[in-house]
Formats: structure tokens, sequence, C-alpha cells
């Protein structure tokens, strides 16, 4: 009889299979998507909170410190990738979140409100000299 | 003690309200205690949605509802902040009136309803990003929350049908 019952669930749960399959087919066909549309970056710009704080080049290693009311986080860019490799909140979500090159991949630390995202290379690129 | 006024709210229902909630806020708690580092922001397991599929199915959307925003009040004060409480709003809200709106459909069990919940929420956690950090390439982290929705749903639809078919709790339509 139990045998039966979870036949039963098993053939009652089709659409559940569907819903399933769509949604993981949605994912692969959005991830192809995404994964095609990015280029890779030149430049850096890191803002906290609503103001930008400054732009660096990739193609310059170099360690930033990004100092704000609350905490501070270190921005080091190595070899044309960025990272976040100290922060001082909390939950560290950004030092997880990798490296990043490819334009609009960002890196962000909601504690400290510190906001890295790639940005096309030839924009910015007068800023880095300061 | 139960009064025959339908619409009052009764102190049975605050007991059992509060009950919910209590395990609601104790998933959260757990699921704060468990170290996974995802690689992508936003990925969790979604403990607390047992709860609210288990009152979904045996007392109806009110209640739901009820519990659910007031999960997501008391975890963000006690657990997070500020943001998390927006974000988890945003996600509990718009995946509880996904779920609501595909259990009237009746063509999914409770593990499609979850699977859809799971989803909803990451969507709906995934627009606010956009629209709060003001940066539409958070959008490229949605199709690995599609799939962890989607795993994590039908975890938590099993556990919550399991829930809901074993432990017969007061129907407070029953009351009346």
């Amino acid at each position: 009889m139990q045998k039966n019952a979870l036949k039963k669930l098993f053939s009652s749960h089709k659409f559940d299979f569907l819903l399933g399959a769509v949604l993981l087919l949605a994912a692969l066909c959005l991830f192809v998507v995404f994964r095609n549309s990015q280029k890779d970056g030149g430049t850096v710009e890191v803002r906290q909170g609503t103001d930008v704080i400054g732009t660096y080049s990739l193609s310059e290693d170099g360690e930033y410190e990004i100092t704000s009311f609350y905490g501070s986080n270190t921005l080091v860019i190595k070899d044309g990738e960025a990272y976040m490799s100290e922060s001082s909140c909390s939950d560290h979500l950004c030092e997880k979140m990798g490296h990043i090159s490819k334009v609009g991949e960002t890196i962000i630390c909601l504690p400290n409100e510190v906001f890295v995202k790639v940005i096309s290379g030839e924009e910015g690129y007068d800023a880095v000299i300061g | 003690m139960r009064s025959s006024d339908k619409n009052k709210f009764m102190e049975s229902d605050v007991a059992l309200y509060g009950m919910f909630v209590s395990v609601a806020l104790v998933m959260s708690y757990i699921e704060s205690l468990i170290p996974i580092n995802p690689p992508v922001p936003g990925i969790k397991l979604g403990l607390a949605n047992i709860v609210i599929i288990w009152v979904l199915y045996s007392m109806g959307i009110k209640p739901a509802a009820i519990i659910s925003v007031l999960r997501v009040l008391l975890a963000g004060f006690l657990f997070g902040n500020l943001y998390s409480i927006i974000f988890s709003m945003a996600g509990a809200v718009f995946s509880l009136a996904v779920m609501f709106f595909l259990k009237k459909v009746r063509f999914f069990t409770v593990i499609g309803v979850s699977i859809a919940g799971g989803v909803a929420h990451n969507l709906a956690q995934t627009v606010v990003a956009m629209i709060v950090l003001e940066n539409v390439w958070m959008a490229s982290y949605f199709p690995a929350l599609l799939v962890s929705g989607v795993v994590s749903g039908i975890a938590i639809g099993i556990l919550g049908g399991i829930l809901y078919r074993k432990i017969k709790i007061l129907q407070p339509d029953k009351k009346q």
C-alpha cells in the first residue's frame, strides 16, 4: 500500500518536474547570454555610498585602501584583476566575491557601502593619474 | 475563550502565530549558523520557508503573510542589517505571492510551489539589488541563483510537505 502511494506521489509530480526543468533551462540560457555579453574591462570604479571616490587602471598593479565612515577595505589590483583582500566588516562577503576583470562585474561590501565595479578601459583613464 | 466573532483575532491565534514565528526565527538562526560560503551572494537554504509553506498549506495565505513579514523583521533586527531586511522583505513578499497563486492553480504539489517560491525569492532579491545598488549587472548573478532556487526549493518543498502531512495543527477556519 505504501508502494502504491509512493507511485501515486511520483506521477502527481509531473508539473513540478516540468517547472523545475523549465527554470533550469532558463538558467542555462541566461548564463550563456550573460557570459557572451561580458567584455574585458580596463578600469575599476570605486564608489563609497553614492560618491565615486576613485578609478584605478587594471593594468597597473597596486593596493588601495578605501576608508569610510563604516570602516576600511583594501582593494588589490594584480595581473589585470581586482579583488578585495581585506575588509573591516563583519561578514567578509566581499573578500569571497573573488577576482573581477570583466565589464560590469562588481565587488560589493554592503556593511561599509563600498562598491567596486569594472568599467570599460577608455573612460576614467585620465583619473588614474591622480 | 473562542468567541463567535469571526474577525476577532483570538488568544489561541496569538499563541499559534507566536509559535510559528518562533519556529521560523529558529530556522533563520540555524541558517545563519551553517557556514556555507556561496560563490554567488544570495545563495542560501531558505530554511524559514519550510515554516511558511507549512503555514500556507495548513492555515492559508493570511497567517502565512503575517508570520512571514514578522519573521523577516525580527530576523533582520537580530541577525542582519537594514539591507538584509530590504532584501529579505522583497523576496519573502514576492515569493509568498507566487506560491499563493501557484497553489491556487492546483497543477503543482507542495514541491512545485516551493520551487517557484524559492526562484521568486531570488528573482525579487536580484531586482531589488539592481535598484538599491543601481547596478544592472547584478542580473549576471541570476542564473546561479535560479539553479540554487530550484535545488533548495525541492528540498524545502519536501520538508514542508512532510510537516504539513504529519503534523496537524489547529485550523483557524474550524473554530468559527
